[in-house]
């Protein structure tokens, strides 16, 4: 059974005259151990297919099945199953700037209920997973872009998802820390035998994947006609 | 600008309100305090005055000596102490401003608090309220105009200003001397040590022409009037305060929440229950406002020491009660500040994350 499945997943936004579908009749399977980068362009609806895929908009038409389960966007459970089986990492890392290096990372444990003492020790193993164990008191101004996003995937990382999703994980980082970042990406979710679909419009991150998704205008797209 | 600026410039916005609110509030008990501090201080079961008469402040009473003489005759009556007052103008020099001049025996119904020299008055002398002695660049020593007689300043007293009425303190004789007549305004009774209050008091309005009053009772007549009158435009400003206060509140609350909409939306995303979000906008709400409210605090008594110290015309008296009553009351104004912003978050799309 795949971890994660979209199924004729459609998002139209507007209706009428000024009806834009950003999203249409999109099927999508992700299993456990395997790393999908899904490539397209800007403005292609990969955003809005890793916003239906995590439960955060309702789509038009099509469902989302996670672990087998029916996930909707307007299930009173999505905050808790995406807490519980989604780990996210974004292009601009999205840290807490009011919280500690190690609170950052202990959050979604803290969210789940964890008391704040076995959720920061856990927070500081995944911490030294993605090298940063030495950082755990600082707050994220004081690091570095590629050091942020390590700490962004120690977050993703820390509750022990069914899936990661990682929208443009690389592209606020230079090449080399991109593909540094990628490479403990890749490298921690197969580790722990998670799904992991990657979101980007660069296509040397096609390197790093089991499988590669072409998508163009909300559909999935042919490898050489998208280029 | 860093977080944590701008933390402490809406903690220090924030104080600045609470600073407003509890430095009126404390001006507001002063005055409500203040009007009837003398008649707190006078020490006497009872007290007489013309009949018709229930006030102390701004009130004339006429007792002359025979009333006088038949109330010390009384069954239960040890003592009459007589005291006269006298609205006047005290000057130095060019400036004058209007007192209320208490003639008193030496040692019984004067000062209660000297701050410098002495309430020993003799005939020429006087004391004068602090505030007053500011007002007129007096000190001990110095020489004034009262009602056209010159007197030496012999003390200066502190608690005496009657929410801007200050009261001067001169011998009986010296008062007397003044209004060109024998007659007192009050009098203070002292009781034999089994009368009953209430079995004198009957007994002393049976005289004609005269009433007798407990000084509470006269200090709530006077309360009332005052409340009545010169407070209300005080209270005014104190509600005008509190709607600065909410609004200052407001706008802090507000920006601090839209802010961090961006940090709500994360939250949201990796699945934190609306209810969460809430209570984590209400929790920093309190802690500003605990904070705002710590510095507004330590604010308004240095400001209220700053006019005791500089200026002790206008003072502001913050007792814990009344500081826990303002507490709760901000506390109030600002839960109904952070309605607007828990509805900001209400529309917080966690979708936000995505953006760049």
């Amino acid at each position: 059974m795949s971890t994660l499945v979209g199924e004729g997943l459609t998002k139209t936004y507007g209706s009428g005259h000024t009806a834009v579908t950003a999203v249409a009749d999109f099927d999508i399977a992700l299993e456990a151990g395997e790393v999908v980068v899904l490539l397209g362009p800007s403005g292609s609806g990969k955003t809005t297919l890793i916003s239906l895929l995590a439960g955060l908009l309702r789509p038009t038409a099509g469902t989302v099945r996670l672990n087998g389960e029916v996930f909707r966007a307007d299930d009173p459970r999505a905050p808790t199953l995406r807490l519980r089986h989604v780990g996210f990492a974004f292009q601009t890392f999205n840290l807490l700037p009011t919280l500690s290096v190690l609170d950052n990372v202990a959050l979604p444990l803290r969210l789940g209920g964890e008391r704040r003492k076995p959720a920061r020790r856990t927070a500081a193993q995944w911490l030294d997973a993605v090298g940063l164990d030495n950082r755990s008191t600082n707050y994220p101004r004081h690091l570095s872009g590629g050091e942020q996003q390590r700490v962004s995937l120690a977050r993703a990382l820390v509750g022990q998802p069914d899936i990661v999703l990682a929208d443009e994980p690389t592209a606020s980082l230079d090449t080399r820390t991109g593909a540094e970042i990628t490479d403990l990406l890749t490298e921690l979710t197969r580790q722990n035998h998670q799904a992991c679909l990657i979101v980007t419009h660069d296509s040397r991150l096609a390197d790093a994947a089991d499988r590669l998704i072409h998508m163009n205008d909300g559909r999935q797209a042919d490898p050489v006609a998208s280029g | 600008m860093s977080h944590r600026r701008r933390w402490f410039g809406n903690v220090a916005a924030v104080g600045v309100a609470v600073m407003l609110v509890l430095f009126v509030a404390g001006v507001v008990h002063w005055m409500r305090n203040s009007t009837t501090a003398y008649l707190h201080h006078v020490q006497a079961p009872l007290m007489v005055t013309q009949q018709g008469v229930s006030n102390f402040l701004l009130s004339q009473s006429t007792l002359p000596p025979p009333a006088l003489s038949a109330v010390g005759n009384v069954s239960g009556v040890a003592s009459v102490v007589p005291i006269v007052t006298i609205s006047g103008v005290i000057g130095n020099g060019a400036t004058k401003v209007p007192v209320l001049v208490i003639g008193h025996p030496a040692g019984q119904a004067g000062p209660w608090q000297i701050h410098s020299g002495t309430d020993a008055v003799t005939g020429g002398e006087v004391v004068v309220d602090r505030g007053l002695a500011t007002t007129l660049g007096l000190h001990v020593g110095s020489a004034v105009t009262l009602l056209g007689r010159p007197l030496r300043v012999t003390g200066l007293s502190d608690g005496t200003n009657a929410a801007g009425i200050f009261l001067c303190f001169v011998t009986s004789a010296t008062a007397q001397a003044i209004t060109g007549s024998d007659v007192a305004s009050y009098g203070l009774v002292h009781l034999d040590a089994q009368a009953s209050v209430a079995a004198v008091g009957a007994a002393i309005d049976g005289i004609p022409g005269i009433h007798a009053l407990t000084p509470g009772a006269l200090a709530s007549s006077d309360g009332r009037m005052v409340n009545a009158s010169f407070l209300q435009p005080t209270e005014i400003f104190l509600i005008v305060c509190y709607v600065i206060g909410l609004i200052i509140a407001s706008i802090v609350l507000y920006t601090s929440t839209v802010e961090h909409a961006r940090d709500f939306a994360v939250i949201k995303a990796l699945g934190a229950r609306t209810r969460f979000v809430y209570i984590s906008a209400l929790f920093e709400a309190a802690i500003l406002t605990i904070c705002g409210f710590v510095v507004g605090w330590l604010l308004a008594n240095g400001l209220s020491m700053g006019f005791n110290h500089f200026r002790p015309v206008i003072l502001a008296q913050m007792p814990a009660i009344l500081v826990l009553e303002t507490f709760v009351i901000l506390g109030l104004v600002n839960l109904l500040a952070t309605i607007p912003p828990v509805v900001h978050l209400r529309r917080v799309d966690p979708q936000e994350v995505f953006k760049a």
